[in-house]
């Protein structure tokens, strides 16, 4: 039997049942990783070790211990260190870059004997929203092979659709899991900043990076998030927060919750099929004992030039480090010292990765730092305060998670202007330092999937939890 | 602003990147198009406003206690070239 298209939860009574071994269960994953190479989601696999994991977590599930998590596959983003393992962030600068400590959150997993079978696809250093800036190919959508799956976490996005893992971590600094879990048509959470420790993960812009799970269910969310949540001393910005069972608090209900619908947000534009699926998602909403409440966010349109200016401003930073000194690529040919660091950044960095430095350290350079860096910080107070006061009057504001859905491999890499405005729904919420789950409300004529935005106040995740439960086990995304 | 070919070589010298005379002016022309993006922003009161910050309280620090760190051998393992425990990198005192 093909155990591969239940979801976590399902997998796991069998697993604690002892109806199925880790080991079947790896096996099954890492025999569907090969079948679907074509879609290039996976960018190494931890074959052997993968079993030898899986074989440890059966006999703790034989003595009847053990998680949600114990024995269950799963695959992480390629800018997340796990000791032993290739962590290249889809980059020719770190193509051969061993990591040589786990991150935070592969800690976490390990200690529930998860079995991390390999590492996904992704735009390179998580800067993109199609998959097409990894330096390794682009990842395809599992569900018509010449659109985008969407990015940055594009690859665990499209393992978790085509059932090649029972989920995967991605991260999030503008959109980066919520968008290709949209373009996917998979659960894609981005927690509150500070939920879960970035330690080990690989830096894009710190301030807004995020790490969080993309699952099939709303319930296969709370359990990931669980167990990867919580704080953790070696991480500045890491919250002083319990762990939180997210499953076993469930209550699945939306009597009585405000849901907040941004008109003005609406209104910038987005696909008729979209707004047909959100349509009808608010209506679900009403009918079931939900309070619609119209809110304004003023400024939300200025969220875009926000984010790239406080991104790129931390990229540029964060990315000095690779300097062709310490890891990553050496140029082979260079005539002094200098020379080694703009040889080996010329020639390991991609173009998207170059146009984002090159930004970030125009808006942070002397004469232009106020004017763009500065501004932007205090843009970002301004739409700060707007989400503050809009959650004084509702519990979850509803949006789209992305204004159209997959669009054609090609279709806007020339454009990056264009593409940019794929976030255009996703960004405030990193901005905001909020939380937001996009869960599957529909397809559009091509039978692509459309996806629904629910954001939340500060550590407010688990009414987001109650509210995208109640909606995927009563309408669902297959309308 | 005006954005000239002299700029995107300075930025490109803050950002030790190499681009070749094309390469400088397709960027350029990119940039222009990203600043008109970017240049929204200035339409934004801003006047009394703080700037955003999202870090945690300064006062809530942990202790700084001695713990064991990577190995030299770990540290090392990736470095492009090393010798007896250190990195190699180019002659730069003559």
């Amino acid at each position: 039997m093909n155990y591969t298209e239940l979801s976590l939860y399902e997998v796991s009574k069998l697993l604690k049942e002892r109806k199925v071994t880790s080991v079947e269960l790896t096996k099954q994953c890492l025999e569907n990783i090969k079948k679907n190479s074509h879609l290039n989601a996976v960018l190494s696999v931890r074959e052997e070790e993968a079993l030898l994991d899986a074989e440890k977590a059966d006999k703790i599930l034989d003595e009847g211990n053990g998680t949600y998590l114990t024995g269950v596959p799963i695959l992480i983003k390629d800018n997340i260190n796990m000791l032993g393992t290739i962590t290249t962030c889809a980059s020719r600068f770190l193509e051969n870059y061993e990591s040589v400590y786990d991150a935070c959150v592969v800690e976490k997993l390990k200690s529930e004997n998860a079995v991390i079978i390999g590492k996904t696809n992704m735009d390179e250093f998580a800067m993109g929203s199609s998959n097409e800036n990894s330096a390794f190919g682009t990842c395809l959508n599992p569900i018509d092979n010449t659109r985008v799956p969407g990015g940055s976490s594009g690859g665990s996005a499209c393992s978790v659709k085509a059932n090649l893992c029972f989920a995967s971590l991605g991260s999030d600094t503008g959109g980066s899991i919520r968008q290709p879990a949209s373009f996917c048509g998979v659960v894609g959470m981005k927690p509150t900043y500070g939920l879960v420790s970035r330690y080990g993960l690989i830096a894009y812009a710190s301030s807004l990076d995020q790490i969080g799970p993309l699952t099939k269910t709303v319930k296969d969310s709370m359990i990931m998030l669980t167990s990867i949540m919580g704080h953790d001393d070696r991480e500045f910005t890491s919250e002083k927060i319990e762990k939180i069972d997210y499953l076993n608090n469930l209550n699945s209900s939306v009597l009585g919750v405000k849901i907040g619908v941004p008109t003005n947000f609406f209104a910038m534009g987005m696909d008729k099929n979209v707004k047909k699926a959100i349509d009808s998602a608010i209506e679900f909403f009403k009918a079931n004992g939900a309070e619609i409440v119209e809110i304004k966010l003023d400024k939300i349109d200025k969220s875009i030039p926000t984010y790239y200016t406080l991104a790129c401003a931390e990229a540029s930073s964060n990315l000095g480090r690779f300097d062709g000194i310490r890891y990553g690529k050496r140029a082979e040919k260079f005539t002094d010292l200098v020379d080694l660091y703009y040889k080996s950044r010329t020639e390991g960095f991609g173009k998207e990765v170059k146009r984002r430095i090159m930004l970030g350290n125009f808006v942070l350079s002397s004469g232009y730092y106020d004017a763009y860096y500065k501004k932007a910080k205090k843009v970002q107070q301004i739409i700060k305060n707007e989400f503050n006061k809009a959650f004084s009057k509702v519990d979850v504001i509803l949006t789209p998670t992305s204004p159209f859905t997959a669009f054609k491999i090609g279709e806007k890499v020339n454009d990056h202007i264009k593409m940019y405005l794929s976030d255009i729904f996703t960004v405030p919420v990193n901005i905001a330092s909020l939380p937001a789950i996009n869960i599957p409300c529909g397809k559009d004529e091509n039978k692509m999937p459309i996806g629904m935005q629910l954001i939340g106040n500060k550590f407010s995740e688990q009414t987001l939890f109650n509210v995208a439960d109640f909606f995927e086990t009563n309408k669902g995304g297959e309308n | 602003m005006e954005i000239t070919i002299d700029l995107v070589k300075h930025l490109a010298n803050l950002s030790r990147l190499n681009f070749s005379d094309d390469e400088l002016e397709n960027f350029k022309n990119e940039f222009v198009q990203t600043l008109n993006q970017i240049d929204e922003l200035q339409s934004v009161d801003t006047d009394n406003v703080v700037p955003y910050s999202n870090l945690i309280d300064a006062e809530d620090l942990r202790e700084d206690t001695i713990k064991p760190s990577l190995s030299n051998e770990e540290v090392l393992k990736n470095a492009p070239k090393k010798s007896r425990g250190a990195i190699v990198v180019p002659k730069v005192v003559e």
